[in-house]
């Protein structure tokens, strides 16, 4: 005839299996929050697509494609008869965009330098291509300035332009690095040329 | 004498498909109802029928029924007379050609018309819209589906003016109205 349990013993062993149980889902919910934590999130894992490409070289951007013509810069620009002087320096960029298979709207236009910072095109005079200025058509290449205003200081330029606005969540973003070094200041104030199609 | 006490026999040991077999037999039919709610609610689906899919077709001057309202293409030419506000005729740049769609209605019911949207299609499959930047010199008004609300208008024959324009080699082949309340079915009234 076996010995009866020990009457202590088995409160105890519930004890601590019911301390396993809470240790195992705590260790459960640890290693999927560390899951959670090493994936990208939402805005990285659906961030906009650059497309690069030097000056002058056309960069596919889906619906459309761009290429840098030039840049000038001044410290101030002129609009209408209106002078705009900054602390900063207006960089002006000549682009020729051409729409793909249907009509498009540059909705987003930006300069983004060597240290993360960027500069939407500037809303301190009317753009003629950017801000959806200007619908275009598929297969006529337009040539057009968008102007920026951006710190004296700034290095390492590219320019950004999509059709999407806001997020713009895995769109095609253009990225064109401009010349390097130190930005040339034209000593007279530059005005925006108007957009012209582009043989 | 000695009594020999007799152990009870052990309860029969149930196999794992015994002791499972309620579990195994409740996952089919949850599978089964995870998988409707998947394809019930199909992304996919959703963006297919957003996009123009289903063309209802017809050659020029014929009619294509729509809603309750009919509607037709009477010509799709290139307009080499545009003229600026001044009445002064311009010149298009290198490279780029004008065309003129004129389209037709018979719609009594306005509302089965409204809130359209004209482009061209080229043969390449290329969309054009109306009023491009292009013709911005030109006096041309707002091409749409709904007639003029000024007082004569005859609802069952009342036409609108599309300009557009391309690039030298494309061959347009049809205009497309597309309405984003009738998706994926639209117009495409053939040249």
């Amino acid at each position: 005839m076996n010995a009866p349990v020990s009457r202590h013993r088995r409160p105890l062993w519930r004890i601590w299996r019911g301390m396993g149980s809470v240790a195992l889902t705590l260790l459960a919910l640890a290693i999927g929050q560390a899951i959670i934590a090493a994936t990208p999130d939402v805005d990285r894992s659906e961030r906009p697509f650059l497309k690069s490409g030097p000056m002058g070289a056309e960069v596919d951007a889906r619906s459309f494609t761009a290429s840098v013509v030039g840049v000038r810069s001044s410290r101030i620009i002129k609009e209408r008869g209106v002078e705009h002087d900054t602390q900063g320096v207006w960089v002006v960029v000549k682009v020729k965009i051409t729409a793909g298979t249907e009509p498009v709207l540059i909705n987003y236009a930006a300069l983004h330098d060597g240290r993360g910072r960027t500069f939407l095109a500037t809303d301190r005079l009317r753009q003629p291509i950017a801000d959806a200025a200007r619908t275009f058509q598929p297969g006529i290449a337009v040539e057009g300035e968008i102007a920026f205003e951006v710190p004296a200081d700034t290095t390492g330029l590219s320019l950004r332009l999509a059709e999407s606005s806001g997020a713009r969540l895995m769109d095609a973003t253009t990225d064109v690095a401009l010349p390097p070094g130190p930005l040339w200041l034209d000593p007279q104030p530059v005005t925006l040329d108007p957009p012209v199609v582009s043989s | 004498m000695t009594v020999t006490a007799i152990a009870p026999a052990p309860p029969p040991v149930r196999g794992w498909w015994r002791r499972n077999v309620w579990g195994l037999l409740t996952v089919l039919p949850l599978l089964v109802t995870a998988a409707a709610i998947g394809y019930a609610d199909d992304v996919t689906e959703d963006y297919w029928d957003s996009q123009p899919r289903q063309p209802i077709s017809a050659a020029t001057n014929e009619w294509a029924q729509l809603g309750g309202a009919r509607i037709r293409l009477v010509e799709l030419v290139a307009a080499t007379d545009l003229a600026n506000y001044a009445g002064e005729p311009i010149q298009l740049p290198a490279g780029v050609l004008s065309w003129r769609a004129v389209i037709e209605f018979d719609a009594p019911d306005q509302d089965a018309v409204a809130g359209c949207k004209i482009t061209l299609e080229d043969r390449a499959g290329r969309q054009y819209g109306t009023r491009p930047d292009e013709l911005d010199q030109v006096r041309a008004g707002y091409p749409g589906c709904t007639a003029d609300s000024s007082a004569g208008v005859d609802l069952r024959s009342y036409r609108t003016e599309a300009l557009f324009v391309t690039p030298v080699g494309a061959e347009p082949v049809a205009v497309r109205i597309t309405w984003i309340t009738k998706l994926p079915i639209y117009l495409r009234l053939l040249r």
